[in-house]
């Protein structure tokens, strides 16, 4: 849409926002009138809608910076299902898919109960709550403004349920290698993808609806809905995985027969043999069959019906529900009596207090807490996947989840949006007595202790029929120790990603559960750490993987729980001012980044390993170039989330002055590798080879020629932008520029741990020693230059000496 | 009590507030006046330490602006949104607001309680906010932000969307506060308000100072009318086509005698 275009009373949503670049028609109502078609109204409905939602969830930046992590952090698992969705592909092509067709059919139900979950929650948030409420009292008819708001609503979509699903689709239908069924199989994916999602949206306001009806008190309506929908989406999976047992059997790309893991007999409702449009033009499928016919027009006739049925429904909510809600008695008088005051103890401390309060708070409006449906919901999925797997005790499936359901709780409930959570009340907080750190460590507080009893039940199912007593002991103070932790990082992630940026929104502030991808990204990384942490105390393993582990999922921990706690200070300490440098902050960053690079190198280059078709020297070349790029991402994702902008990167034509630095740098690197050289040959000191050293033995002249390449022009840049321009800049911000070099020497030097794994720990020692003088020199070089091309330059031509003589030598 | 110096706060290319210079004395009302984004709110702001200023400084209470923690304690801001929890009770917002003021609880309680009456809230004292009205909220923002009894109080816009009489109610409550020895920096763009408290008014338009003086002086100096109201002075002094208003910034209108 273009500023130009008549905007039906666009001009009052740009007013009440003041994002006026959103919209710009101020005159409206006669344009509104006179008319533009009913298609341009949508439209601008939609945009209006969409600037009207960035403006008010302002971390855009940031959650760009986010996002680029999550996907490089996840890679591996989309190359899977990639080539998982082509394998299947192939082998339908070439007829050797019997009873996946059966499979399908099985399965589509399930599909489908995902996509109605996912509408029906998500119906209401735009669909009532949706920003541009100003459009309620202009001309625009209501047919206009649900359309509008729909169209809104799917623009988001495909990027995030049904956009995968085609594609993974079209996936397959490409490995299938028949074009009718490339066409064929997308359509019906979006079809039905689209279809599911409105009838979702349909049961969503439907059941809204008839629950206002029925007269129940709001917190009842809350809980009955979300528990329906939960139920829903875990009955449906439970029926598919069940039935099918294949959540624990299948695994992408082998020759499993999907005849065995077919359940016998027909699929359970008719709908299932929509599942045969995916396979049309295939060995599979000649002709669909009537059923499949009759199906595709159901499910094509379900959009139009729910469209319109969407029109004629939703207003109904708008305007009942506009008012305050007058009729919830229950609800408007205070359920406790004024003089309840101080009774329980905790209430005399002020953290104590505030942390009961912010508790109360959520309870009484149960519509904050509707985000936290998708955590049952995700635990739900848990149970039944493990209960398929016949040889997990149900005992231990209960207890795994309720320990994943705690670790999530303990941020999930009060600590993924402690700014917007306050509302118009954060500049009150800011200006109370009681310290900006104490607001934190009651949210922190709270989530503990809502969280302890899950962890706990569930460590004590565990120790049932899964883990020794000892181990039990083991695991269940480690996440008790994790419980806290992940209160902190909640704390933090949301700090980062404000639902609102309070303040600067100009009306009542009402439920506004977290971002979705705090949530997610808080998720992940709790879960990983805690089933890594947990697993590490029990496995099998030698001790030095063992502790090796231990150490990372502990420093990894106590690196986010305390630099997310420290950050949520920040954000309501330094609120409207410049943030105060605080040095551990500072360090906790500059290894925090360094272990992001160190996860997103691994799971980048196993992302493209797996989807890349080369093999041998091609394949360690790709993968080489691949662990860099995760390098560089997380240098990055923080740059954008900092907001530095491109004259962050320090790159210059080098001076004459630079020049000599760059002499100076390039000798003496060279002469700390002939020094290091002669005194280990002199000496006989223990040293670790470079994982490189294999490969070069391996590989022919063309291959190290395009080694050499590399290391100059891709392992160079990148490990100089990410330690010397990101980590050491940020840490000279703070401490003082020698302590900044001197600190990230020693992270670089750590961070070619892997690399270098060895069982002697004298050897890593004399290996990695030389290099933190290295990246020392490059550190000093660049902070007396400020300009990233020198060091680059004298780490380049080191990697091409060392590698040359490591070449000649061999 | 409140002193600003040069006072300037710029958003990228916008001058929000430019070199304001400003000196309120204790125990007084300072009416701020000004039109719909004259950068009223973010002076506000500024004095409160919730937004840091991009040249200038200022004084509040005789503390530096620039050190929040010292300013805090002598400050009650009610901003034109009551900032105030829908969920809590009236009572239970305001005994939240004391336990992190960290006010005595007994005492709090009991002035608590005595505002609230003061104001008419008694009887609902135990509804959930989020059944309040408008101007019941207001009020309730009102109480919480003289609850520590500051001696700097900070009103933005205190009787917006009020109906006569609860704006009646708030006007008298603030009249009443500076008798006990209250400073308070009044913002509105309702003039009979101002009138009838400021005991100096600062007319501020496009971030600058424009005209300052007692409500009479203004009336009497800025127009040549003998029967003018403070409307005229307003739509005078912020008319960007007046020849008083085209002469500032930097010089400002001040009708006082030798200020």
């Amino acid at each position: 849409m273009t500023d130009e275009e008549p905007v039906p009373a666009g001009g009052d949503t740009a007013t009440t926002s003041g994002s006026a670049q959103s919209v710009s028609s101020v005159d409206t109502a006669p344009a509104a009138r006179g008319g533009p078609s009913p298609i341009a109204a949508i439209r601008a409905i939609s945009h209006a809608e969409r600037a009207q939602f960035d403006y008010r969830h302002t971390s855009t930046r940031r959650k760009k910076a986010l996002v680029y992590v999550l996907f490089a952090a996840m890679l591996p698992v989309f190359a899977l299902l990639l080539w998982g969705a082509y394998g299947i592909g192939q082998r339908v092509g070439a007829g050797e898919a019997d009873g996946l067709l059966e499979l399908a059919r099985w399965y589509l139900p399930a599909a489908v109960a995902m996509y109605v979950f996912v509408g029906a929650t998500e119906a209401t948030k735009r669909l009532v709550g949706f920003e541009a409420r100003e459009l309620l009292l202009t001309t625009v008819s209501e047919r206009t403004l649900v359309l509008g708001l729909l169209v809104a609503d799917f623009r988001q979509s495909m990027w995030g349920f049904i956009g995968p699903t085609a594609l993974l689709v079209a996936v397959f239908a490409i490995g299938a290698g028949s074009p009718t069924v490339v066409v064929a199989a997308t359509i019906a994916a979006l079809s039905l993808a689209v279809a599911s999602m409105l009838a979702g949206y349909l049961l969503g306001l439907g059941a809204r609806l008839a629950l206002r009806r029925a007269g129940l008190s709001s917190t009842l309506r809350s809980l009955a809905g979300g528990l329906g929908g939960v139920g829903v989406v875990v009955l449906s999976a439970a029926g598919g995985v069940l039935v099918g047992r294949t959540g624990a059997n299948v695994s992408f790309g082998d020759q499993a027969s999907f005849a065995a893991i077919t359940p016998d007999g027909p699929p359970p409702i008719p709908l299932a043999y929509y599942a045969d449009l995916f396979f049309v033009g295939t060995p599979l499928v000649d002709t669909p069959p009537l059923l499949a016919l009759a199906s595709g027009v159901l499910v094509v006739a379900t959009v139009p019906v729910s469209l319109w049925l969407l029109v004629a429904l939703t207003p109904r909510l708008w305007y009942a529900e506009s008012p305050a809600p007058a009729d919830d008695t229950d609800a408007t008088v205070s359920q406790t009596p004024p003089t309840d005051g101080r009774e329980w103890p905790w209430l005399e401390y002020p953290v104590g207090y505030v942390a009961d309060r912010t508790v109360r708070r959520s309870v009484r409006t149960p519509q904050r807490l509707a985000h936290l449906l998708y955590y049952a919901a995700a635990v739900g999925m848990l149970v039944v996947m493990g209960l398929a797997d016949p040889a997990l005790p149900f005992v231990s499936v209960v207890g795994g989840a309720l320990v994943c359901l705690g670790i999530w709780l303990a941020g999930g409930t009060v600590g993924l949006n402690p700014l917007g959570d306050e509302g118009a009340m954060l500049e009150q907080l800011v200006l109370a007595e009681l310290s900006p750190a104490s607001f934190v460590r009651a949210r922190v507080l709270a989530g503990t202790v809502i969280a302890l009893p899950f962890v706990l039940v569930g460590t004590a199912l565990l120790a049932v029929y899964t883990l020794s007593p000892t181990d039990a002991l083991l695991v269940g103070g480690f996440l008790t120790l994790l419980t806290p932790a992940s209160a902190a990082m909640a704390v933090g992630v949301g700090s980062l990603l404000p639902k609102t940026e309070p303040g600067r929104v100009l009306e009542r502030i009402d439920a506004r559960p977290p971002e979705k991808l705090a949530m997610l990204a808080h998720g992940a990384v709790t879960v990983v750490l805690a089933a890594g942490g947990s697993t590490l105390l029990v496995v099998d393993a030698t001790p030095s993987v063992r502790l090796g582990g231990l150490a990372v999922v502990a420093l990894a921990t106590v690196v986010a729980a305390d630099s997310g706690y420290r950050f949520a200070v920040s954000a309501l300490a330094d609120y409207g001012r410049p943030r105060r440098p605080d040095p551990i902050y500072a360090l906790e960053l500059a290894v925090g980044l360094a272990l992001l690079g160190l996860v997103l190198s691994v799971t980048v280059t196993e992302g493209v390993v797996l989807l890349a078709p080369v093999s041998g020297s091609g394949a360690f070349l790709v993968a080489f170039v691949a662990g860099f790029v995760g390098w560089a991402v997380a240098g990055v994702a923080f740059v954008l989330a900092a907001g530095y902008g491109r004259d962050a990167l320090d790159i210059r034509l080098p001076t004459a002055r630079d020049g000599r630095y760059l002499v100076g740098g390039v000798v003496s690197s060279v002469a700390v590798y002939g020094a290091v050289v002669a005194a280990v040959s002199v000496l006989d000191a223990p040293v670790v080879e470079h994982a490189i050293v294999e490969e070069v033995l391996a590989g022919g002249p063309a291959f190290v020629l395009a080694l050499f390449v590399l290391v100059l022009l891709v392992n160079a840049p990148v490990e100089e932008f990410l330690f010397r321009n990101v980590i050491q800049n940020r840490l000279a911000r703070t401490i003082p520029t020698g302590w900044a070099i001197a600190v990230t020497a020693v992270v670089f030097a750590l961070v070619h741990l892997p690399v270098y794994a060895s069982a002697d720990p004298v050897a890593v020692a004399v290996t990695l020693t030389p290099l933190a003088v290295l990246a020392a020199i490059w550190g000093w070089v660049y902070s007396r230059t400020e300009n990233l091309v020198v060091p680059t330059l004298c780490h380049g031509v080191y990697n091409v000496v060392s590698l040359g003589l490591l070449y000649a030598l061999l | 009590m409140i002193v600003a110096d040069g006072l300037t706060k710029r958003y990228g290319d916008v001058t929000a507030v430019d070199r304001l210079d400003l000196r309120v004395d204790g125990g007084t009302i300072y009416g701020f006046l000004g039109p719909n984004g004259a950068g009223k709110t973010t002076t506000i702001g500024m004095l409160t330490t919730l937004v840091e200023p991009t040249a200038g400084g200022a004084t509040v209470a005789g503390h530096a602006t620039t050190d929040r923690d010292a300013v805090k304690p002598h400050i009650g801001y009610l901003p034109d949104e009551p900032p105030v929890y829908d969920a809590f009770s009236a009572r239970e917002q305001l005994e939240y607001v004391a336990t992190i003021r960290g006010l005595e609880e007994g005492w709090a309680a009991e002035r608590a309680e005595r505002l609230l009456e003061r104001v008419g809230l008694g009887d609902s004292a135990d509804r959930r906010i989020d059944t309040y009205s408008q101007g019941m909220r207001q009020k309730v923002g009102l109480v919480q932000a003289i609850l520590h009894d500051p001696a700097v109080l900070f009103l933005d816009e205190p009787t917006n969307g009020l109906d006569p009489r609860a704006a009646r109610d708030v006007v008298d409550l603030i009249a009443q506060l500076t008798d006990d020895g209250t400073t308070v920096f009044l913002s509105t763009h309702i003039l009979p308000v101002v009138e009838e408290l400021a005991d100096t008014v600062g007319v501020l338009h496009q971030g600058s100072l424009v005209a300052e003086g007692s409500p009479a002086e203004l009336t009497r100096r800025v127009t040549d009318a003998d029967e003018s109201t403070l409307e005229q002075v307003f739509l005078t002094v912020t008319d960007d086509d007046s020849r008083l208003a085209t002469k500032t910034p930097g010089e400002r209108l001040t009708p006082g005698e030798g200020e």
